[in-house]
């Protein structure tokens, strides 16, 4: 009986250790090429806490945490693993009670690009617009960071009924997601 | 597509669906998206067509993009294709490409489709995130990882890029080996 669960534990310990891990730095291509691994990314930890900015007498406030060894197969049908970010945001007026975190994420999936750019993909609800998006921390200050959104193409077709596509849902943000551009953002903690 | 091909020069959309009839093309007139968004909104696709083409200009893909891609499903899905296996749906860029893409295994295609072309939502982040098809990247790179996308996922379709004059147009497939394949299938 004994030899079984040696031989169960040495079994567990072989599949554990069957996963190729690979740092995100080291990768001479596209996550698509790794296919099986879990893609770590350690850079991700210089974006990590809460981070906040100033904005139509308020403050906008983002809290990036990070997700390790998210498996991507429901997302992306592909067998990968990758530590991943997510951000939750809230709008505070000064002097109201505390608000509470937004149900949907400003970042679902963030990756890190560099040591200082995050990127991401994020839709607004104003324009209907999908963008691609950075989040970049300041080369002299590592506790200052400001986005930078671009927009991604975009194909409209109609029928008599409408859009042939039904239009997904975005991000509702006050002034749309480009907005954020325009302010800087402190980071304020660190966890 | 000439026509279009110097459109990629102005920094706005424009598309145009066509019927062919006895091998006479029927364009019917531009659509025009905003100055300096890459966006095209087409309106009075009442009637199966059988193609459509369009351009994205300076600072966008070189090659299609999420929502193109979602859109070419989307006519597939509602009928606005007067044959599906013969539908041309081509894209011309500031980057000098020039690509048609075709449903090449309808099987394959209706798949692939219900799998990665339903949500833009999903196929965005394939792009960025998984394949860095993105247009900072040269059009070598990103045709290699848009093929490389197809062709694990036994997409259905098939990719052509087209000369300068748009009378040759070339099938092009990733090898094992990681290079891109060239046949040339059709003259016009």
């Amino acid at each position: 009986m004994r030899n079984i669960y040696l031989l169960i534990l040495v079994l567990s310990v072989t599949k554990i250790q069957a996963q190729n891990t690979i740092n995100i730095e080291d990768m001479s291509g596209t996550p698509i090429e790794y296919i099986g691994y879990y893609i770590k990314d350690t850079r991700l930890d210089n974006f990590l806490g809460t981070w906040q900015a100033s904005m139509n007498g308020g403050h906008f406030i983002i809290y990036l945490e990070k997700v390790e060894k998210q498996n991507l197969k429901d997302r992306f049908k592909v067998d990968i693993t990758s530590d991943i970010i997510q951000a939750k945001y809230r709008f505070q007026v000064e002097g109201q009670p505390t608000t509470t975190w937004e149900p949907d994420y400003l970042i679902k999936l963030g990756w890190s690009e560099s040591d200082i750019v995050l990127s991401f993909v994020i839709s607004d609800q104003l324009t209907g617009h999908h963008y691609r998006g950075k989040m970049q921390i300041s080369d002299n200050d590592s506790e200052i960071a400001s986005f930078k959104f671009n927009q991604m193409e975009r194909i409209i077709i109609h029928d008599s009924n409408g859009a042939i596509v039904p239009e997904t849902k975005g991000l509702e943000i006050e002034g749309g997601i480009k907005s954020l551009e325009e302010i800087k953002f402190t980071r304020v903690k660190t966890n | 597509m000439n026509d279009l091909d110097s459109k990629t020069e102005g920094n706005r959309e424009y598309g145009r669906s066509y019927t062919v009839n006895d091998s006479t093309y029927n364009f019917s007139s531009y659509y025009s998206g905003l100055n300096g968004v890459h966006s095209l909104g087409l309106v009075n696709i009442t009637s199966p067509v059988d193609g459509l083409m369009h351009n994205h200009f300076a600072g966008g893909l070189s090659i299609f993009s999420p929502s193109d891609l979602v859109s070419f499903y989307g006519l597939y899905n509602s009928g606005y294709m007067r044959d599906s296996k013969a539908f041309s749906f081509q894209l011309v860029t500031s980057q000098g490409t020039r690509y048609s893409i075709s449903i090449s295994d309808e099987d394959k295609f209706e798949a692939f489709g219900q799998t990665y072309l339903s949500d833009i939502d999903i196929l965005s982040n394939i792009f960025e995130f998984l394949i860095q098809v993105t247009p900072d990247k040269n059009s070598t790179a990103n045709e290699k990882a848009f093929l490389n996308f197809f062709q694990s996922n036994d997409s259905g379709m098939t990719l052509y890029t087209g000369n300068s004059s748009f009378t040759k147009w070339t099938k092009v497939s990733l090898s094992d080996d990681g290079t891109i394949k060239k046949e040339d299938c059709k003259e016009d």
